[in-house]
């Protein structure tokens, strides 16, 4: 079947904490939309450990609610009949087996090992540990005491690691590579002798090695490591002194995550051979999505993407695209490590409520016990979203290390971000996170809201159908919620910021004064168009222009409304927050009332959790709940 | 019977069939048939265990060319050798000598890179049961399937291996705090409950008493990361190179913890306090490790073995896949963590919280008699049997 005869798409998002499946199709005028969507708990841990029976579970929920039969005896039905029952095709993204951890094993801790860094967190590797010359010269396997004291010497994580890999780096091409020499051999004495008859039964296989050093070393780490591990050379991830080249480290270390992950996700073989096209890792999805958005709008984009497990973020400005996927590292099964890289003072300088670091920490080692649970309280939901904002802090500040700049057009992607029970919480996270300083032609930039989780399936269905994938990208996938102003410069706090007007259709005006160190929602809902003027205050500057100089939309040009509205965000760039618990504690309340995130009502109901209360014996006679 | 987490499988249950499957690491001798009796630290199977080879630098260590180092071997590839041996003579006049360190044999499989292997003997090894049951089925050679009606009770983290032991209620309320007055010389070698939160000084008392085990509703942060001797937040990485909660805790520890409820000050949930101690001077199997995630996914858990049970008095296992109403169940929200209650109502439609959030919901009554909405997620169930002995 042609993919232009693909009529109706079948799309699963398999994620690590849930599952959606998507039921896209043909409506009228031949345009791809969404017409279904259901979701259900992910099932490839025990017992169940089969991630397809998820997908039949949702697409179960599809046929009740479509009135489509869409499944036979467990099985997809396809192709489409004459009736509309069953689909044309299948595809998927999957995530569902969590990361690779990687170790790093570098010269220096600098240059190369950054470089290397990169490399991995452009994919779903997780660069556990960095390695140096220093520490294993000063720890090297042979000779060291079994306990260094401390922490665990490195080459006792190389005996552990899997799966796992190791990434080996270091030189620029043509540099000494006698330190090459000594880092292969330490990591060969490291790696288990080579097994003994007996041994062989319990022997696992061997560890990956990706080589991706000074190329004039590659013979002698081929000499060291070839006959002891898994080895793997690609082109040096940092060939010249100021010239990176992460691309060959990436794909290798992809192919290793599909081979030691992405292929032992319980039934992943059969998911593979049920979808018409090679199932794709989601941030890919993320990735395509904003190419083709700053090539559509011709604008520079900013792609970000929250999950349970995961955080990634893509730039998007012509051919330039960098990325970054921080495995792990998220709001549910990732909430540890959170902790772990930000610290705790990071994640509490953004709750608007006293709380001490220990009850910070329980909460989000609680959580990372039982990633499942959901928010139930605005208390959650606060703590929650603090930690949204590190996560998504954490992925930002690595972009910016490869170069991305301003953009005009931001998508917000991902649980942790769109399933947040105001829009506006969301808008909250994404201005403290992201901090967007306008600083484009435009001075404006747009908030989008990926409301149905399309996004990472875009890369699936365009492997099928890219009309399908563009059509679903711009009717459905993205919900604009607003634009946004950022006026920056130093004022005094309450002086006036910015005047704006807005010039409706119809000739109704709206003018409305900002001042400075506030947030402002002008209400402005999806649907709306208007004419924009701003006029900055001295000392106040917009877009690219100069302090004090005029921003307005050129004739003929309109800016649209959004399902939170118009965001006015003159809280100063960057972002400061009170060194004084109290006054923070006031100054975030402010701002979240100011936002429309949380009422005061809200704010000022957040209580520690009580401790539940002793159980009353049942009365004779009374059911007992807890012995039914 | 497997554990596994997150499903609606009871976690805490009065009455159940329990499976474990013991495994030898490599093919050797089972000893026991279908049908026999297994008691707790009983060896049922055992094999020999390749050791690891160790690498020594030969070479390097007497200042030797890699390539020379062949040449000066004076022992054959595979010969067993003592510690002390000479096994390398370099020069004439002024030797140098290599001594083996250890005893085993040799390998000259590396001798061309400059090393000399050595493999220690295989070791003895013994498998052993920690529950009292029976032999359900043998896989010949290789592992065996013991079953015990039991009393089941899972924890949401630990740390420690398998321990068996009589239990001991240290305290009388599931929300007080196991202090170190409340531990003494009959603590040792027993399993102990306690019920709210411990400190460094009780856990360090039950470490110098010998405690086998300790479950406990909660544990403090900062209790817990001095006991494991945490520096700070970086040690909390869980999910960098594994799903081990706590991390890095795969060595040994003097004493097996478990947790019922979670970090912070929480007294023990209900039905597992309740079922715990009244089985106060019985014996028990405690298991601390704790995976989050992945094929090797496990929580804690205590078994208590009921031997005099009749099988036929088990009830079904209740469907873990979804919960139904009437069905018992703990809440694992941050805001009602513990409390218990029923299922009175699993509305179709999602409901929106206080919050503002919208799920898929349960109507719990609990034990005051409060009905509230809780999402299915914040779930866990809790077993339907009668109690048994």
């Amino acid at each position: 079947m042609a993919s232009n005869d693909y009529r109706a798409i079948l799309v699963a998002d398999c994620g690590v904490d849930s599952t959606r499946v998507t039921l896209v199709d043909v409506v009228e005028q031949n345009e791809y939309r969404l017409v279904a969507q259901s979701e259900a708990a992910t099932t490839v841990e025990p017992p169940v450990s089969n991630v397809t029976i998820a997908i039949q579970k949702a697409v179960g929920e599809l046929e009740r609610s479509t009135g489509r039969h869409l499944q036979e005896e467990g099985r997809l039905r396809i192709p489409q009949d004459r009736d509309g029952q069953g689909v044309d095709a299948f595809v998927a993204t999957c995530s569902a087996g969590g990361a690779l951890p990687i170790l790093v094993l570098a010269v220096t801790a600098d240059i190369t090992a950054v470089s290397a860094r990169r490399a991995a967190e452009g994919t779903y590797a997780v660069p556990f540990r960095i390695v140096t010359m220093e520490e294993v010269l000063k720890n090297p396997p042979l000779g060291a005491p079994a306990d260094a004291g401390g922490a665990a010497p490195w080459w006792r994580a190389v005996e552990t690691l899997y799966p796992g890999g190791v990434l080996l780096v270091g030189g620029v091409d043509g540099s000494n590579v006698a330190p090459l020499r000594t880092l292969a051999r330490a990591l060969a004495e490291a790696l288990p002798p080579q097994a003994a008859r007996l041994e062989q039964e319990v022997a696992r296989p061997a560890l990956p090695v990706i080589y991706a050093g000074n190329h004039e070393a590659q013979e002698i780490v081929r000499e060291e490591l070839a006959e002891r591990a898994d080895l793997r050379l690609v082109d040096n991830v940092r060939p010249a002194m100021h010239e990176e080249a992460l691309l060959p480290a990436r794909q290798e270390l992809t192919r290793l995550y599909e081979d030691l992950i992405q292929h032992n996700v319980p039934g992943y073989e059969e998911l593979s051979t049920l979808a018409h096209s090679p199932v794709q890792l989601p941030y890919m999805g993320l990735q395509l999505a904003a190419r083709f958005l700053a090539a559509h709008d011709q604008r520079e984009v900013l792609a970000v993407d929250l999950g349970s497990g995961a955080t990634a973020a893509v730039w998007a400005r012509g051919e330039m695209c960098p990325r970054v996927v921080l495995g792990h590292l998220g709001v549910g099964y990732g909430v540890a490590r959170v902790l772990a890289q930000r610290g705790v003072e990071r994640i509490r300088r953004w709750l608007p409520f006293p709380a001490a670091e220990a009850e910070v920490r329980e909460w989000m080692l609680n959580r990372a016990l039982r990633p499942r649970t959901v928010s139930t309280t605005v208390r959650d939901f606060l703590l929650q979203q603090a930690v949204a904002r590190e996560a998504l802090c954490a992925a930002v500040e690595k972009l910016q290390e490869q170069g991305s700049a301003g953009y005009e057009l931001v998508v917000a992607a991902g649980g942790g971000l769109v399933r947040a029970p105001r829009p506006a919480q969301a808008v909250m996270m994404l201005l403290d996170a992201l901090q967007p300083t306008g600083e484009t032609a435009a001075g404006i930039v747009e908030l989008y809201e990926d409301r149905y989780g399309l996004v990472p399936s875009v890369g699936a269905l365009a492997t099928l159908n890219p009309d399908a994938a563009a059509c679903v990208l711009l009717q459905d996938a993205l919900s604009l919620v607003g634009p946004c102003l950022i006026p920056r410069g130093r004022v005094r706090p309450g002086a006036l910021a910015v005047k704006i007007e807005l010039q409706f259709p119809n000739q109704l005006r709206q003018e409305i004064e900002v001042p400075w160190g506030q947030l402002v929602i002008v209400p402005f809902q999806w649907g709306n168009e208007a004419h924009l003027v701003v006029r900055p205050a001295r000392g106040v500057r917009l877009g690219l222009g100069r302090a004090g100089e005029l921003l307005s939309t050129t004739a003929g040009e309109m800016i649209r409304g959004g399902r939170v509205g118009l965001i006015v965000d003159a809280r100063g760039r960057p972002l400061e927050l009170p060194a004084d618990d109290g006054a923070r504690v006031a100054l975030l309340q402010a701002w979240l009332e100011q936002g429309g995130a949380y009422t005061e009502t809200e704010l000022a109901g957040v209580q520690p959790p009580p401790p539940p209360p002793a159980e009353a014996p049942a009365e004779p006679g009374e059911p007992d709940p807890a012995h039914p | 019977m497997t554990v596994y987490y997150p499903t609606f499988e009871p976690v805490v249950n009065p009455l159940t069939m329990v499976t474990q499957v013991r495994a030898l690491p490599m093919a050797g001798e089972v000893l026991k048939r279908v049908g026999n009796r297994v008691e707790p630290d009983e060896v049922v199977a055992r094999t020999l265990v390749p050791a690891r080879g160790q690498r020594f630098a030969v070479a390097r260590q007497l200042a030797l060319a890699e390539k020379d180092l062949a040449a000066a071997v004076l022992v054959e590839d595979g010969a067993d050798v003592e510690a002390g041996d000479v096994l390398v003579r370099v020069g004439r006049l002024r030797q140098r000598i290599w001594r083996a360190p250890i005893a085993g044999t040799l390998s000259r499989a590396e001798e061309q890179q400059g090393y000399l292997v050595i493999v220690p003997d295989s070791q003895n090894y013994e498998l052993r049961v920690h529950i009292k049951g029976f032999v359900a089925a043998v896989e010949p050679y290789r592992s065996l399937t013991i079953q015990t009606p039991a009393a089941l009770i899972q924890g949401a983290f630990g740390f420690g291996g398998e321990q068996h032991g009589v239990l001991r209620a240290a305290v009388t309320d599931p929300g007080d705090e196991l202090l170190p007055e409340m531990l003494d010389e009959r603590s040792a070698l027993s399993i102990l409950i306690g019920g709210g939160p411990i400190g460094v000084a009780a856990l360090a008392r039950a470490v110098e008493l010998r405690v086998r085990g300790l479950i406990l509703g909660s544990i403090t942060e900062e209790a817990l990361r001095s006991f494991l001797g945490y520096h700070g937040d970086a040690d909390w990485d869980v999910g960098g190179s594994g799903w081990l909660f706590p991390p890095a805790t795969a060595r040994d520890f003097p004493l097996t913890l478990m947790v019922t409820e979670g970090l912070g000050r929480r007294p023990m949930n209900g039905p597992a306090f309740e079922l715990l101690t009244s089985y106060d001077g019985s014996e028990a199997a405690l298991d601390g490790q704790t995976w989050l995630h992945g094929r090797e996914q496990r929580r804690p858990q205590v078994i208590i073995p009921l031997t005099r049970a009749d099988p036929a008095g088990i009830p079904p296992e209740p469907d873990a896949e979804q919960l139904g109403i009437g069905v018992a169940v703990r809440i694992v929200s941050d805001d009602l963590l513990g409390q218990v209650g029923l299922i009175v109502g699993l509305p179709r439609r999602m409901q929106a919280l206080g919050c503002g959030a919208r799920y898929t919901v349960a109507e719990v009554r609990l034990t005051d008699g409060q009905t509230v909405p809780v999402p299915l997620g914040n779930l866990e169930a809790l077993g339907a049997g009668g109690k048994g002995r």
